[in-house]
């Protein structure tokens, strides 16, 4: 029976049903006060008087899926029911979003493009919460992004006009890390892949610093150095070679070679103060991650220093180490707490003078 | 808990859909999700992608506030961060507590910055205890359109700098010179003739203040809705008596004033919308003026009167009968003429208690 036919019989039966297109061309029946929840397709009905046929079937924006369409049907089903209590709306809401992340994106991204607030509202809470004092490396793990910055445009060294120490050493880092970079492409072995896993901690790092850099003025000046700097390397790739031969755990891998290296960055330490341009500018919010950062860092070189001697002497190099332990150490002082002492000075403020006792 | 294993099953192949995934629906989703995340979140996602740090710095709502409480270096944080351009929308900027704030920073912003302050509204110098009088002339220079400006505790503000502030901003609303203790009568009459439509005035230990002074405040600012004149202990009842000028008057606070008779606090009575009153160590007041109140400020929330030895179970009878419906906070520590003032005594008289302790 066609439907005009079923209307005829039972017309008690008959609901308004609206039609709606999704992007991969799939076209289905929704009833009416469940799609007219959503601003988007209620302006479709009513100012162009869409969808109430197949041949006029609302056309969905790209983002919404039939997967994501279902979700937010199911949400307009249940929130567009008048009656129902807040504490059954509040309840509804949170079983709904139990989902996985990539889902919670793509429905904020549908339901936004539907122009339905309340659940983009409710999505996008879950996904603030989710985000909250992650760090950027973990960001990119939740929602499977790419590093897409290349290695090398992490590894640009910062400007360092007040000639902080710390500074000088993540910039001695960064030269010794573009060395390997250099080597890991020439070579392509399997342990450059594992040594790469390893050193996730110290990208980090890099990566907090750089992240901002990326899109400062800077960046030319930068790569300039960087073609210099790869001139003078060639000779360090044996004594890499060594080091990787090592066996021990990875952390010691990468660390022996950093150290190696440490010696023939202070070489270029000049060179990179010297070609420092003015303008570069550092998010200040992350000088205080820099801060920390680099004092864990830095901590956990200087305590595997005793081992790293000893395999430093068997593998045969002689440098001395002096240059590094004094800058390391220099660098380290810890980032004073200020809040205590504020706070106690305003506890003696608020005693009153004029107490009777 | 999330199944990462089935997300990355459903990712499906193709580099096409993992770049529309990272390029174009996690950025537009962190622009939505970016207006409920702190500064500091906000920088993180910064770092997580350039197409999402394309996306954010682009979307300059989410860049409105500059946080910097408790920072150091905050004086050049602060420069640093307003030459990024999406800083340049600024409404707010908050120091409080900050280290290493000087003059000098400001007098940066005034030279570098001086576009991109001008929409300021919010400004927080709380503890920046190096401005001086200085430092607020460059500030107030260039936030013309400052709306809240706090400079709490700091004993370098004078007249001079208060001179600044009514010359350059004129919308003030909100001001709060707690601890500046070195203000005068002359800043609040300076603050009297240009701010009449203030909303909210801290006073907390500026302690030259006299009567004088407070009576201008009292008679031009008529739209008051929150005083704070703790550990002001100079002020009589020629000035209290004022306070009934002000109409819309919710907060006040009186902890410390020691000269408040039971006359001027009948006055102060006549502010029917007071919500909130403090009146510890107001040693003068007993029952007469507390049961003025609770007959003229029905919808009072919250009173101290902590260590008044002058008021007995007769001003809490009168006060149960007018606010037993609205008073949350009550504080009757020290309170020795009240006999039956045990948590279940006052939770039978004011049955919505929850807080039964202000002053400690």
């Amino acid at each position: 029976m066609s439907e005009v036919d079923m209307a005829v019989i039972k017309p008690e039966m008959m609901k308004s049903y609206i039609w709606l297109q999704t992007a991969d061309g799939s076209i289905q029946q929704v009833e009416q006060e469940v799609a007219m929840f959503c601003p988007m397709i209620c302006h479709e009905i009513i100012q162009k008087g869409m969808g109430s046929s197949k041949n006029y079937a609302i056309s969905l924006p790209q983002r919404v899926s039939p997967a994501m369409l279902s979700l937010i049907l199911d949400y307009c089903r249940f929130h567009q029911v008048p009656g129902r209590s807040n504490k059954e709306r509040k309840s509804f809401d949170e079983k709904f979003i139990r989902m996985d992340t990539k889902r919670l994106c793509e429905l904020t991204s549908a339901a936004d493009s539907l122009q339905l607030k309340p659940l983009v509202d409710l999505t996008s809470r879950a996904l603030a919460r989710i985000i909250e004092g992650k760090t950027p490396e973990e960001i990119r793990e939740i929602f499977h992004l790419p590093d897409d910055l290349t290695e090398e445009e992490k590894l640009e060294p910062l400007k360092n006009t007040t000639d902080d120490p710390r500074i000088r050493l993540l910039n001695r880092l960064y030269a010794k890390k573009r060395k390997e970079l250099k080597e890991r492409q020439k070579q392509k072995n399997i342990e450059v892949e594992e040594e790469r896993v390893d050193e996730r901690s110290v990208d980090d790092l890099l990566s907090f610093i750089n992240g901002e850099n990326a899109d400062s003025k800077g960046v030319a000046t930068s790569k300039n150095k960087k073609k210099n700097r790869r001139r003078k390397d060639p000779q360090k790739s044996t004594s890499i070679d060594h080091a990787r031969g090592d066996n021990e755990s990875h952390s010691t891998l990468s660390e022996t070679s950093k150290l190696q290296d440490v010696e023939d960055d202070i070489f270029y330490h000049k060179v990179e103060l010297d070609d420092v341009d003015i303008d570069d500018e550092i998010d200040p919010a992350l000088k205080e991650e820099i801060d920390r950062e680099v004092e864990d860092f830095a901590r956990r070189l200087n305590s595997d220093w005793p081992e790293r001697m000893q395999e430093l002497l068997s593998l045969g190099q002689e440098k001395s180490p002096v240059h590094f332990s004094i800058n390391g150490n220099g660098s380290l002082r810890k980032h004073q707490s200020m809040c205590s002492v504020s706070l106690l000075h305003l506890s003696d403020e608020f005693i009153p003078s004029f107490l009777p006792f | 808990m999330r199944i990462e294993e089935k997300a990355v099953a459903e990712m499906g192949d193709g580099e096409q859909q993992k770049m529309m995934w990272s390029r174009e629906t996690i950025p537009r989703v962190m622009k939505i999700v970016g207006a409920r995340l702190h500064q500091r979140d906000l920088v993180s996602l910064l770092l997580v992608s350039p197409w999402i740090h394309r996306a954010l710095v682009s979307y300059s709502s989410l860049w409105l506030v500059l946080d910097f409480r408790e920072k150091n270096k905050a004086g050049e944080r602060l420069i640093a961060a307003l030459s990024l351009p999406r800083y340049h929308h600024l409404k707010e900027i908050n120091l409080e507590f900050a280290q290493d704030v000087e003059d000098r920073h400001l007098e940066v912003l005034r030279t570098e910055f001086h576009g991109t302050l001008q929409n300021l509204e919010r400004l927080n110098l709380n503890g920046c205890q190096k401005i001086s009088d200085k430092g607020i002339e460059a500030i107030t220079s260039c936030c013309r359109k400052l709306k809240i400006f706090s400079i709490y505790w700091n004993v370098r503000v004078t007249d001079v700098g208060i001179n600044h502030l009514v010359e350059n901003c004129k919308h003030i609303s909100d001001l709060n010179l707690s601890g500046c203790k070195n203000v005068s009568d002359k800043s609040m009459q300076l603050i009297a003739n240009n701010y009449p439509e203030l909303t909210s005035l801290n006073l907390t230990r500026c302690i030259k203040l006299t009567d004088v002074g407070l009576q201008q405040i009292l008679l031009k600012c008529s739209l008051l809705q929150t005083l704070n004149l703790y550990a002001l202990s100079s002020f009589t009842d020629k000035a209290y008596r004022t306070i009934s000028n002000l109409p819309h008057l919710r907060f006040l606070d009186l902890c410390g004033s020691q000269h408040l008779s039971d006359e001027g606090l009948t006055c102060i009575a006549k502010c029917k919308d007071l919500v909130s009153l403090n009146l510890t160590w107001c040693v003068r007041i007993t029952d007469v003026g507390v049961i003025a109140v609770a007959k003229g400020c029905r919808s009072l929330e919250f009173l101290s009167l902590f260590g008044i030895i002058g008021v007995t179970d007769k001003c809490l009878e009168v006060l149960s009968s007018c606010c037993s419906n609205t008073l949350t906070t009550l504080d009757v520590n020290g309170c020795i003429g009240i006999k039956r003032r045990s948590r279940d005594e006052l939770l039978g008289l004011f049955p919505y208690l929850n807080c039964f302790k202000v002053h400690s």
